[in-house]
This record gives structure tokens, sequence and C-alpha cells, in this order.
């Protein structure tokens, strides 16, 4: 039973299909991340969730009401979604509690206990007088938050509620929003074009690109088994080496790997390799040669030309370095199934 | 070749630098000597109102309390606050329409509307009054159609508060529509996602957020009304500044010194009475910029009742003046009404606001220069008394130096330089709006990095200030130069005698009732304030798209 379901919803703006088919579920109490590059169309299916755009096509159930649909368009007002905007949206003309307390209705005494229960969740009490110029980005954030959470939302949208912080911010508030959605149990959909902010936050995690849904999974599922190069290259680095399925395994010019996949003998494929895939060790007459280091804090990240110019990236923790120009020998050690593709054409 | 040219600025910096050491650069003095000089010009006439009033302090008392006085305070606010109320029914509706609904024709609206802004009031009013009133067109009309010799009369608090109303809107127009374009769409949204419908959004969020916007244009049409002449002198109603133009002409002196005090006592409570309101609630937006333009929302069955809503002040506002103007225009020629003053009129017009933009950007100047390059509370100050002039009424500016002129200064009375002075008091916020503004964009870097290449201030100024802040000396003379030649009340009463302007041409066929002959002149007035508004609306649709 889904909380929040979509099925095959489309939408242009003129021309431009900014979603195309895109059909989703988000499990109550699950926090779903929407992740693509920008234009991709993740803040339109935000929108439409809202209400505050119209799907051409498809449906939208929202609490095992449709709301959405041909020929019907429940207005934001009526659909109990909370919402969360990129530049926070605080009525700048009403203090911090007068904020929290919009979507309230009931009797004051109420209102003003529920307006005081958010504002302790956000750890903003006593500053319900404030107006919202009064408070720096992270507290402006915090109190749209509260104002979004206040009439106890069946489901919370985030839309890049992060991308007008600086770094630092963004770091803590993402903790501090995370741990305050799990205490409640909202059921959330946040949408981001970071992907480090989407691996932190989503439960699973939706990537988008050019409109349409690629791959809706958890985060280690995106990264070890990417349903497209698109998400491959998209999510953590990643390189493409070609292989030949044969008897034993898969033949690269890194020697062969025994892995079985579900291709013919003979056949070409390209295998993704990441750099923590790949092991380093110091040899002159070694297969690859160091092209640049990059120093990380943590770990050395190299590029290394192999013997057919083509180049990959290797993570090498830091007691090993390497300068460039250094021979040395690369080896494929996995230790898990590697992800291919069908060459491009 | 070259170290010869160079080496006379390196000798020149090494002895400012000894000099420094003791006293300011000349030039430094030279920017406050000016600034105090201006300021000392600007606080003249009311400083000067004011010791007039302690002279007379027995008979302003008496003035004070006539119940005739009272009327007249309850006439000028009530007509200010009357015509505030109304423009704002209209301008708000139109505001919201032009730029968030699906009004037919929303953008031949957007431009039409703010278009009675060219007309000056004594204008508008003329043509009000010969359009409706007694003997009027319209009156003639019916009496050729129904045989109606009598209309109700136009004259009095009705006759000006339509008259100004409808020349004074657009400044609310402008203003809320503006706000209404940079207003953040999400805040909207927010309201409607915590389960507000369209129409409380509208009052809880939309409206309040327009307060400033409602606030900043209130002031202007409230000033406009308090400060104007033409319109109340045409229309006959008595508030100050009518009043004090009559007792002007009737030589009853200190009457009208004191009421010329009450009413800049009066437009200086309304400023602060704004200032104050705004106060608490800064509504600037944390983030600046708006992603996303605004939403348009369906009018359904109400697009056309809108229709005929904008339709019908367009053609109150702009298409009947104009058409009367043409009208009486046309009439004239047909009766041979003589246009040969008309050449030495326009000479003089531009002869006055020609001086008087010199003056007035070359006062506004160094104001400009020290807020701008040397912030501190001092020149804070100046900023504020250089925006205050805005509070000033014409007529009560003029009064003043009429009276000053004939009691220190009877060398200046009547003379152009004693106009020009007027202009400069009048029209200086414009000018230092301007100047302040383009100094604001000129990085402090460039100045400094040409003092360190060996220039003096004053060569600075010259070689870098001055030619970058080219188009903003040109904007403000420009701006002084349009609204000095619109300006009635101090051309009337400082000219030299025998100076006949533009604006007193008008305002001399008026009061005689030849409309036909007032027609070309303003014909021409109207034409020459239309230059500065194309230039809003031309930039108004570059910020948008």
């Amino acid at each position: 039973m889904s909380l929040v379901s979509c099925e095959g919803l489309s939408k242009a703006f003129g021309p431009t299909c900014a979603v195309d088919q895109v059909s989703m579920t988000i499990q109550p109490g699950e926090i779903l991340a929407l992740l693509g590059p920008s234009g991709c169309g993740k803040t339109t299916v935000l929108r439409m969730l809202a209400g505050f755009e119209a799907p051409d096509q498809g449906t939208i159930a929202l609490d095992q009401r449709l709301v959405a649909g041909p020929g019907l368009h429940v207005p934001p007002e009526e659909r109990h979604v909370g919402m969360v905007f990129q530049q926070h949206a605080l009525f700048p003309h009403l203090n911090v509690g007068l904020n929290v307390g919009f979507g309230l209705r009931g009797k004051a005494r109420e209102r003003q206990a529920q307006v005081q229960a958010m504002l302790k969740l956000v750890e903003l009490d006593g500053y319900e007088r404030r107006m919202p110029h009064q408070l720096s980005g992270g507290q402006q954030q915090r109190v749209a938050l509260a104002r979004a959470l206040a009439p106890n939302p069946a489901v919370l949208l985030l839309d890049e509620p992060f991308s007008n912080l600086d770094a630092d911010l963004r770091t803590t508030l993402r903790v501090q929003v995370r741990t305050i959605l799990k205490q409640l149990g909202t059921t959330a959909l946040f949408v981001t074009h970071d992907q480090e902010e989407a691996l932190f936050m989503g439960d699973r995690i939706a990537v988008m690109q050019a409109g349409r849904l690629e791959q809706l999974a958890r985060p280690q599922e995106l990264f070890l088994a990417p349903a497209t190069r698109f998400i491959a290259e998209f999510i953590g680095l990643a390189a493409f080496i070609p292989a030949t399925v044969t008897a034993a395994g898969l033949a690269t010019e890194l020697g062969t790997v025994a892995q079985a996949i579900d291709a013919p003998v003979g056949t070409s494929v390209d295998m993704l390799v990441r750099p923590d895939d790949l092991e380093l060790s110091a040899d002159p007459q070694g297969n690859a040669r160091i092209l640049r280091c990059t120093f990380r804090g943590g770990d050395f990240l190299y590029d290394v030309a192999l013997a057919s110019q083509r180049t990959l990236r290797c993570v090498c923790n830091h007691v090993h370095e390497f300068a460039p120009d250094t021979r040395v020998q690369v080896t494929l050690a996995p230790g898990h199934p590697l992800a291919w593709f069908h060459p491009l054409q | 070749m070259n170290q010869a040219k160079l080496s006379p600025i390196r000798q020149q910096r090494q002895r400012s630098f000894t000099l420094r050491q003791r006293l300011p650069h000349w030039s430094t003095l030279l920017l406050w000597a000016g600034a105090l000089l201006v300021m000392a010009g600007l606080l003249l006439p009311t400083v000067y109102l004011l010791i007039r009033a302690f002279e007379t302090s027995e008979a302003a008392l008496q003035i004070f309390m006539r119940p005739r006085t009272w009327v007249i305070i309850g006439n000028t606010t009530g007509l200010a606050l009357a015509v505030t109320a109304v423009s704002a029914l209209i301008a708000v509706p139109i505001a919201w329409l032009t730029v968030r609904s699906d009004l037919p024709w929303r953008r031949f609206w957007a431009v039409v509307t703010p278009l009675p802004l060219v007309i000056p009031s004594y204008v508008g009013a003329y043509l009000y009054i010969s359009a409706l009133g007694p003997r009027g067109a319209l009156q003639q009309l019916l009496e050729g159609l129904f045989g109606i010799t009598r209309l109700p009369s136009i004259y009095g608090f009705t006759g000006a508060l339509f008259a100004l109303t409808l020349m004074c809107y657009p400044y609310m127009l402008l203003s809320v529509r503006a706000a209404l374009m940079r207003m953040d769409p999400s805040l909207e949204e927010a309201s409607r996602s915590l389960g507000h419908n369209a129409t409380t959004t509208f009052w809880r969020v939309v409206l309040p957020a327009l307060r400033p916007a409602l606030g900043a244009g209130g002031l202007l049409v409230a000033l406009y009304t308090l400060r104007d002449f033409g319109a109340v002198a045409i229309m006959r109603f008595d508030t100050f500044t009518r009043v004090i133009y009559l007792q002007y002409s009737s030589f009853d002196r200190s009457q009208a010194a004191f009421f010329a005090l009450l009413l800049i006592g009066l437009t200086l409570v309304l400023v602060t009475f704004e200032a104050q309101t705004r106060g608490a609630a800064r509504y600037a937006h944390a983030s600046g910029a708006v992603a996303r333009p605004p939403t348009i929302i369906a009018l359904g069955r109400w697009r056309w009742p809108a229709f005929v809503f904008c339709a019908l002040i367009v053609s109150l506002s702009l298409v009947l003046p104009l058409t009367i103007l043409i009208y009486w225009l046309v009439r004239g020629l047909l009766a041979g009404e003589q246009m040969g003053n008309l050449g030495s009129a326009v000479w003089n017009s531009l002869l006055a606001s020609g001086g008087g933009a010199l003056v007035t950007v070359l006062a506004a100047l160094p104001l400009a220069v020290l807020v701008v390059r040397r912030p501190g509370r001092f020149t804070a100050l100046i900023e504020q008394m250089a925006y205050s002039a805005f509070a000033l009424p014409g007529i009560a500016v003029a009064l003043a130096l009429v009276f000053f002129g004939i009691s220190y200064a009877r060398g200046l009375y009547q003379t152009f330089a004693m106009l020009l002075f007027a202009y400069a008091i009048l029209f200086l916020p414009q000018a230092f709006g301007a100047l302040r503004t383009s100094l604001l964009q000129i990085h402090p870097g460039l100045e400094e990095s040409a003092r360190s290449l060996g220039y003096r201030p004053p060569q600075v100024f010259l070689r870098v200030t001055a030619p970058l802040m080219r188009p903003g000396l040109l904007a403000g003379a420009s701006l002084v130069f349009l609204t000095a030649m619109k300006e009635l009340p101090a051309t009337l009463l400082l000219a030299p005698l025998g100076f006949r302007s533009l604006a007193t041409e008008i305002w001399s066929a008026v009061s005689e009732a030849f409309f036909a002959r007032a027609a070309a002149p303003a014909l021409l007035i109207v034409l020459l304030s239309s230059v500065p508004m194309a230039l809003l609306s031309l930039r108004e649709r570059r910020g948008m798209s």
C-alpha cells in the first residue's frame, strides 16, 4: 500500500516535453529522493504532485485518493501536501509564529501549541516574534520546514531546499532535516540535483533524465547495478572498458574477469569500472603509466593510461604515492559482479 | 620621451602627499562648501517661513484658531485621502489584471493605463472643465440632442477628486505593478499548499505583500494632491494651495505665509507617517532574484467585466481629455485663433527649464558625491534632506522666496535667477536620485586606481568619474528639464514680469475661459511629457523580457 503513486505522468510546456511517462510510488514513511541534472523535469513532477501543474496524461493518487487524472484536478489547498521551497518562501509580512501557524485551523490555543511544538522540533523555540528577514538562511529554511509540517501533511515535498545555502550549512541542515522526518515518520519526496545529497537523504532514489525516469532503486543498487549508461556515469566516477564474452569469463585489456553474463560467447560489451574496482602496484614492466595524481585527503586518485591509450581512474589509500610517469600494474579486482552495457554504436 | 611626460605627475604626487599631512585637499573643501551651500538653500524657504511665523506669532495663533483655517485643513487632507483611496481602488485591480490574469488585450492595457501621467494637473483639470463644465462640450452635445442647458456642477470637491484621481492613479499603478512582477510566486504556492484557496491567498498573502508598494504609491499620490495647485485652482476647491495663491494675489501676506508653513507641515507629517508605518516589517526578499515569471490566472466569466473596467478607466483618463484637447485645437484653428505668442512661450519654457536643469544638476552633484563616496551619519542626513525636498509644495517655496526677495534681496526679486533657484529647490530630489544611482554604479576601485596612478582628486573626478557618470547626469538633467517645463505655481509667482511660458500661457487662457487658446500649448506640454514616459515603458518592457 503506497502513500503516493503516479502512473504514466506526462507534461509538455509548448513543444518541449518536460515529463515523459513517469510512474513511481512512495511507501508510507519513506523518503524518496528525486535526482537529476537541472532541466530534467524533476521539479515539474513535484509541482504536479503538489497541484501547481496539471499533468497532460497520467494519474496521481495521494493516500489512496485520486487527485489528478483525466478531467480531474484537485486544487493544491485540498491535497494536504506540505511543501518546502527552494527560496523558503516565508511570508515577509508575518513573523515566525504566524508563518508556522498559517496552515493551521481550529482553536487559537491548539494552534499555538502546535506552533510551539513545531518550533521546538526545528530547534527555533523562542523565535516566534522574529520577522523572516531577521533570520539566517538556515533558520529561514527550518521555519519553512516547520510551517510545512505543522498541518500534519500526508506527504511532504521538498524542492531543492538547501540549494541556496552555503556548503557547511547544507551538510548540517540535511542531517537535521532527515532526523526530524524520520522521527515523525513523514513520507517525503526530496528533489535535488546534488547526488551526494540524494544519497544521504533518500531511502530510495529516483533518477530522472530528459523527462524520463531512468531508475528507481536503493542507493547501493544504483551504484552497483545501474540500469543505464547515464546512471552509471551520473552516479560516482565511472569508466568503461571494452570486453569480449568468452567461456572463461569476460576478456579485457586487463585480463579476464571470471564473471558469467547473459550473452552469447563472442559478444562485445562495455564493462563499468569504478576507481575502487582497480588495484595499483609499482611495477617497472607494468601495463599502465600514471598520468596525474590527485590527493583527496583520505586517498589518492590516479589517472592512468593503459597500453591502448585508454585512461582509467583508480583509488589508492594514502600510503602509496606514485609520481606521474611511473609505470604501474593495474589489476581488476572488483570483489562483486561488474555492470555491463552494450557498446555504443 | 615617456619619462619626460611621466615625471610631472610623480612630483605632484609627492607634493600633495606632504600637503595632505596638514589639511584636506582643496577639492574636498570645495565639495563640502558646495554641499553646505545647497543645504542652506534647501532650508531657506522653510526656515524663513518659520521665522516669519514666530515674529508674528500672535497673528499666526489667531489665524490658527479661525474656523476657516480648519475648514481648509479639512479640505486639503480630505481631498488627499480621498484621491489616494480612489486611486488604490483603480490601481490595484488594474495592476493585478495586467500582471496576473488572462485579461483580453493585457499587454495593451499595461502600456496604456499609466499614460495619464503625461497630463499635468492643470491641463487635465482644464480639459475636464471644458468637457463637463457649464457650457462645456458635453452640455452642448446634450443641449443639441435633448435641450439640456444645465449639468450638475463639476466645481469643488467632486471635480478636484475626479480630475486628480484620474491623473494620479498611475503612480500607484506603477509601483503596485512592479511589486507584483517582483513577487515570488512560491509565496502564493506555499499558501495554497497550506490549505488556503485562491481568494483567501489574495487577501492574506498577496495584498499584505503589496503593502510597501501601496504605501510608496499612496505617498506619491497624496503628496501630488497636497502640492497640486493647478487642478484645485481650476476646480475652485479651497485647499491650501489655492487659498495661498488667492491671498498672495490680494496681498494678504502674513496669512499666506502662515498657510504655506502649515502646508509644508502637512506634507512632512505625511512623509514621516508613511516611513513610520513601514517601520517593523521590511519586505525585501532574502533571496532577491525570482526564478519564475508570475503565473497567469484565468478570469473565467469575469474576463469581459474586467475588460470593460479597464476600458472605462482609460476612456475617462486618457481618451476623453485627449479628444477634448484636439476638439479645442481644431475649433481654435478654424476660428482663426492666433498662435503668434506661442513661439516666445516655447522659447521661454525651453530657456527656463534648461537653466533649471543645469542649476539643479550642479546643486545635486556635491550632495551625491558626498553621500555615495563618504557614507557617514552626516551624509546620511544630507541624503534625507535632499529627498525631503520632495515634500515641498511649489507654491509654498515660491511664496517664501517672494517674501524673502522683497525683504532681503530686492535685486533678485522677479529675476530669472530667483526662478532658477526655486526650480533647484523643487527638483533637487529628482536630480539627486539620478546622480546617486549612477555614482553607485561606478566602483570606487576605479577612482582609487586613478589615485594610485598619480592623479589628484579633481583630476580623477574630471577624467574618470564624470565621463562614467554621463548617463546619470543626462538622465537627471532631462528629468528636471521636463518637470520644470510643466511647473506652474513657482513660475507664476517668481517669473520676471511679462515672462510667458507654455504653462503660464495655459493658465492665463484657462483663467479667462479661452479654452481654444489653451489647446496648442497644452498639446505641446503633453507631447513633451510623453518623452520620459516612453523611456520608462521601454525600460519596463526590457525588464520583463
